[in-house]
């Protein structure tokens, strides 16, 4: 088993997330300033400007709200992703090296589903409550096919390791033979992250739901928060199905950032395209279709794992 | 430009106001103004021909927006920043949203004790399943985005289910209203565009308020563009499976699906730009209430949406008075 990476790769791993969480950010903007017939370059700087904006705004509270509630929320969605990070092996190496890491992994999404539905909760708003709801009921329809879609590289690997199950995959990444679980896992990210198309806690159609009340620099938290956690389940789904730090010349951690960046790049792409699933459909395609076909892929691959070994 | 328009007052930086609110719809736009975090700007138009340089001045305004604006030393048409200011002024009330709080705000005259805040505890009532669930009063409007400006909705809801209705329309008289078939698809194109934002694709409201701009611009001769638009969004399954299920009984002489109606708004525009446009049979805004009755709320901002040139029709283009700069 892989150690550790020393304490002090911290700044850079918290660095490369911030970099490209902003990049992403941008990627997203400018593609909304071409659609509305703007500059991309002022699209791509908007995370910036949007950021200076919020930070001198003047906070904001509501009657009666659950202060203490509400701002451990707003607090808790970029440490979030920032645990998540520390458990994806760069290369060879993670910040935490655990052999438990898939694990931690799928307990630190279901905390998610407390920070997102504390934010709706505590702000003591309709507009809160129902988006945070509406957050509950997404969970339910993507949290399943999630949980087995996690199940596809373990089983296939032999290891609840991150860095073990990116090591397996030694010429054959795992999305080849188990793209379902790819793409449940996908949307699954998009479902914690609460991006598009999963974003019906945050739509516009609550008037923004479990965003409605935040300002300043509460909802810069929430803002950068989303993006960081679409980029560290990015970075998971690397070592998970993309074969970790494995490419030509580059160093490891060189691919596993340039697979982070392509797979969070289209998972905001394919957020664009496709409108806000609304809890009920939501959970119809997920237990009706995908969970079937998400278990059906894990027992193929329980069937090759039990025949090759 | 690159002003977009902010979902709640939260997000909001600038309060613009389109012509000339009545009295009721101004001590809303008070109150939407007392939510709204400094840095913020106020400001009035009420001629079309000033707009763009009363933007600019909001613009300048923003970027120096840290150093307060107070005083009368504010020009025609900005409002400065102390005066709508109440003294508590930082605890706005979230417990409405946005809107209107004239629920809360006369209601501080008996038991005291059930109303913590001055607001009153929520009511209990059975739902639609006969469960005991809190009776939850939410006015809907009349500033609110992608919403019909001056259509008020005051909502009672059982978690996020509508179970009764009211409806009331608020008066204002609009600035440079014309009414030719350009304005009126102009129109009917906002209405669409409100439906695919709320609907999650920002990339066609986008697309839908740049064919409605030059639509005003007079830009297009014929209803061609704005058809094959409807066409090409029509075809999209995505789209058509998630508006599916989301019908309204008495719209439009009967139940009518919204995907159905989207694409009517692109066919209406099409009809009025080709001048071969028949008056539509719209539901008024009185039949609203029964409309969505055991609506979501979400289903309930989608269909005023759809329907908004028909509820509104002499107040649509003056919506959307809260805007937000990101520039």
């Amino acid at each position: 088993m892989a150690d550790s990476l020393p304490l002090v790769y911290v700044v850079p791993v918290m660095v490369g997330l911030a970099v490209v969480s902003l990049s992403v950010a941008g990627l997203s903007s400018a593609l909304e300033a071409r659609d509305r017939g703007l500059s991309v370059g002022s699209g791509l700087t908007l995370p910036l400007r949007e950021t200076a904006r919020l930070m001198r705004q003047r906070p904001r509270r509501t009657v009666s709200a659950d202060r203490l509630l509400w701002r451990s929320a707003s607090s808790a969605v970029i440490p979030l992703a920032v645990l998540i990070v520390a458990f994806v092996p760069l290369g060879a190496h993670a910040l935490v090296d655990h052999p438990l890491g898939l694990v931690w992994i799928n307990a630190l999404d279901v905390v998610a589903w407390a920070v997102m539905w504390l934010l709706g909760w505590g702000v003591n708003s309709v507009t809160g409550l129902v988006g945070g709801y509406r957050f509950l009921a997404l969970a339910l329809g993507y949290e399943l096919p999630l949980m087995f879609a996690l199940t596809a590289p373990a089983i296939a690997a032999g290891s609840l390791n991150l860095a073990e199950i990116s090591a397996t995959q030694d010429g054959l990444w795992f999305v080849v033979w188990t793209p379902v679980a790819f793409v449940a896992y996908c949307w699954g990210v998009l479902g914690f992250s609460v991006r598009p198309p999963m974003d019906p806690g945050a739509g516009s159609d609550v008037n923004g739901g479990i965003l409605a009340e935040l300002a300043a620099v509460d909802r810069l938290l929430v803002l950068a928060g989303r993006y960081a956690l679409l980029v560290a389940g990015s970075a998971a789904a690397v070592p998970l199905f993309l074969g970790g730090g494995a490419g030509p010349l580059l160093p490891g951690w060189g691919w596993v950032l340039i697979k982070t960046i392509l797979v969070s790049g289209l998972l905001v792409l394919a957020g664009r395209r496709l409108p806000t699933l609304r809890p009920d459909k939501l959970l119809e395609l997920g237990w009706v279709v995908v969970l079937p076909l998400v278990v059906a892929q894990d027992l193929v691959v329980s069937v090759i794992a039990v025949a090759t070994n | 430009m690159g002003w977009c328009i902010a979902e709640s007052a939260a997000d909001a930086d600038v309060l613009a106001v389109l012509g000339a609110p009545d009295e009721a719809f101004a001590s809303v736009v008070d109150h939407v103004w007392a939510q709204m975090s400094e840095p913020r700007v106020r400001v009035h138009v009420q001629a079309g021909s000033e707009a763009t340089a009363l933007l600019d001045e909001v613009r300048e305004r923003l970027r120096l927006g840290a150093r307060r604006l107070t005083g009368p030393d504010v020009r025609r048409g900005f409002t400065p920043s102390a005066d709508a200011m109440a003294p508590e002024h930082d605890d706005q009330d979230g417990a409405a949203a946005h809107g209107d709080h004239h629920d809360h705000d006369g209601g501080h005259d008996h038991s005291s004790m059930m109303m913590p805040d001055g607001i009153p505890l929520a009511e209990g009532a059975e739902d639609r399943d006969g469960l005991e669930m809190d009776e939850l009063h939410l006015p809907l409007g009349p500033v609110l985005a992608h919403w019909p400006a001056g259509v008020v909705l005051r909502v009672t809801l059982h978690g996020d289910v509508v179970v009764d209705a009211e409806v009331e329309q608020l008066a204002a008289s609009g600035i440079g209203r014309r009414d030719d078939p350009a304005v009126r698809a102009a129109r009917l194109l906002d209405a669409a565009g409100s439906v695919l934002a709320l609907a999650g694709l920002p990339a066609e409201f986008a697309r839908v308020r740049r064919l409605r701009d030059r639509c005003l611009d007079g830009e297009l001769h014929d209803g061609h563009e704005v058809a094959q638009f409807g066409d090409r969004l029509g075809r999209r399954r995505v789209l058509r499976w998630v508006l599916s299920g989301l019908i309204a009984e008495g719209s439009h002489g009967g139940s009518e699906e919204l995907h159905a109606r989207l694409t009517a708004l692109f066919e209406q525009a099409r009809a009025e730009l080709d001048g071969d446009a028949v008056p539509p049979v719209a539901p008024a805004v009185q039949a609203l209430p029964a409309l969505v009755r055991g609506m979501e709320l979400a289903e309930v901002r989608l269909w005023v949406a759809a329907l908004g040139p028909d509820l509104a029709p002499g107040l649509a283009d003056q919506e959307m008075p809260a805007e937000a700069a990101h520039g």
